[in-house]
């Protein structure tokens, strides 16, 4: 069963009570939430996502609702918590989704220490992985919302999860969150991509917030093999570049963009090394995204990389 | 062995004194790392501190040379010319220096004897 086949209406009750259990990946999420705005569109981008069975295990247990206090009637805000506790300050409560999405990102961060995770977006064909670790501004969530509606599975756009006992990738096909100008780049670029609204004045910029297709979703079980390490840089007005570089730099610069490097010790240095083994490794500079994503099939495609 | 290397070490290391006859072994710590060499980088973790090192070509060098044998400077220097395919007298003093230097500071090699005084 999915999230939109629920009634909107029986949707909205179970998340101001027992709370919804989503999948997303390989993590349960009970969320919950006496917001309705925010429950109309959950229920809409949220659509797609299989609800996990009343017995699964709960990975996180969150909530996205307004605060207690006397400021609810003054000027409403929303609080994310997990497990009762609020790592952040309130939002605006009509930024209740992306504050939701953040804090769901801070509880894989700071919790999900049995996997490696990169801070990378992952796309897939034909069972072989395209990793993009980047640091913020670089133009990873744009270059993967592209790709995504040019022929590849999302595994995800955030965290790229590596599996410890075999190495591949475990897909987390969450919402991609566009900010700025990437939003209308994104809209011009695919015209048919399904979109959510704008979140404007966050802490962020303007928000907006891309669905992955229902496949994507769908296969959200399916690992994938890494094949190529890909680091991208947007750059207004650049020439696309694509340079191989040295698998030492490569390995350098996925183990520092790690967000767990450090917690997992050895395990993590084997995972990275063998990753990096594994892969064709890249530079990758673009300002076009139609010929950043002709240049990437063009190299995915010629079969040695 | 050139003589300036028992210069050069013990001129920028403290502990490396300038007696070429005393001996250098690897730590407990330097026998349990994990080692990728890729394009004459290695990258190498180190379990007892849960750090990844970089290193260049004559460190990898001298940690491979005192795998096996407890060996003097001049001894370590030789090997380590031989295995970077290097004449007695092309291993620079300076690379070496700083190898050791930075190989001590790491806790990867130490004084042979060290631990029983």
């Amino acid at each position: 069963m999915r999230v939109g086949d629920l009634a909107l209406r029986k949707f909205k009750s179970r998340l101001a009570t027992e709370g919804l259990q989503v999948q997303f990946g390989p993590f349960v999420i009970r969320m919950r939430s006496d917001l309705a705005s925010f429950a109309s569109l959950a229920h809409q981008l949220y659509h797609h996502y299989p609800l996990a069975s009343a017995t699964a295990m709960t990975d996180f247990h969150v909530q996205i609702t307004r605060p207690r206090w006397l400021r609810r009637w003054l000027r409403p805000q929303s609080l994310f918590t997990l497990d009762g506790q609020s790592p952040f300050a309130p939002y605006a409560v009509e930024h209740a989704l992306p504050a939701l999405e953040w804090g769901i990102n801070w509880c894989i961060a700071t919790r999900a220490h049995h996997l490696l995770m990169l801070h990378a977006a992952v796309v897939e064909r034909d069972g072989q992985a395209i990793i993009f670790p980047a640091w913020p501004g670089h133009g990873k969530s744009t270059l993967c919302a592209a790709l995504i509606h040019s022929g590849w599975r999302l595994l995800s756009d955030e965290f790229g999860l590596v599996h410890p006992e075999d190495g591949k990738l475990l897909p987390i096909p969450r919402l991609i969150p566009l900010k700025n100008e990437s939003i209308d780049v994104i809209r011009r670029f695919r015209p048919g991509a399904i979109i959510g609204p704008s979140f404007f004045n966050t802490r962020k910029g303007t928000v907006a917030h891309v669905m992955p297709s229902e496949e994507s979703i769908r296969r959200g079980h399916e690992p994938a093999e890494p094949r190529w390490l890909i680091f991208p840089r947007w750059a207004a007005e650049a020439s696309l570049t694509l340079k191989p570089i040295p698998k030492s730099e490569a390995f350098l610069m996925v183990a520092t963009n790690a967000f767990n490097y450090e917690v997992l010790d050895n395990t993590a240095f084997h995972l990275v090394t063998d990753m990096v083994q594994a892969c064709d490794c890249y530079s990758f500079r673009y300002s076009n995204l139609d010929e950043a994503v002709t240049a990437l099939n063009a190299l995915t495609s010629s079969g040695h990389g | 062995m050139p003589e300036e290397y028992f210069t050069e070490i013990g001129t920028t290391h403290s502990s490396f004194g300038l007696d070429k006859n005393r001996s250098l072994v690897l730590t407990h710590a330097g026998r349990e790392l994990a080692w990728q060499e890729w394009d004459d980088v290695y990258i190498v973790y180190q379990p007892s501190s849960a750090e990844t090192h970089v290193f260049n070509d004559t460190t990898a060098a001298v940690l491979q040379s005192l795998e096996k044998d407890v060996l003097t400077m001049a001894e370590i220097g030789d090997r380590t010319a031989q295995w970077l395919d290097l004449g007695r007298d092309e291993l620079s003093s300076g690379d070496l220096s700083f190898a050791l230097g930075r190989l001590e500071e790491l806790g990867l090699i130490e004084w042979s004897g060290t631990a029983a005084r």
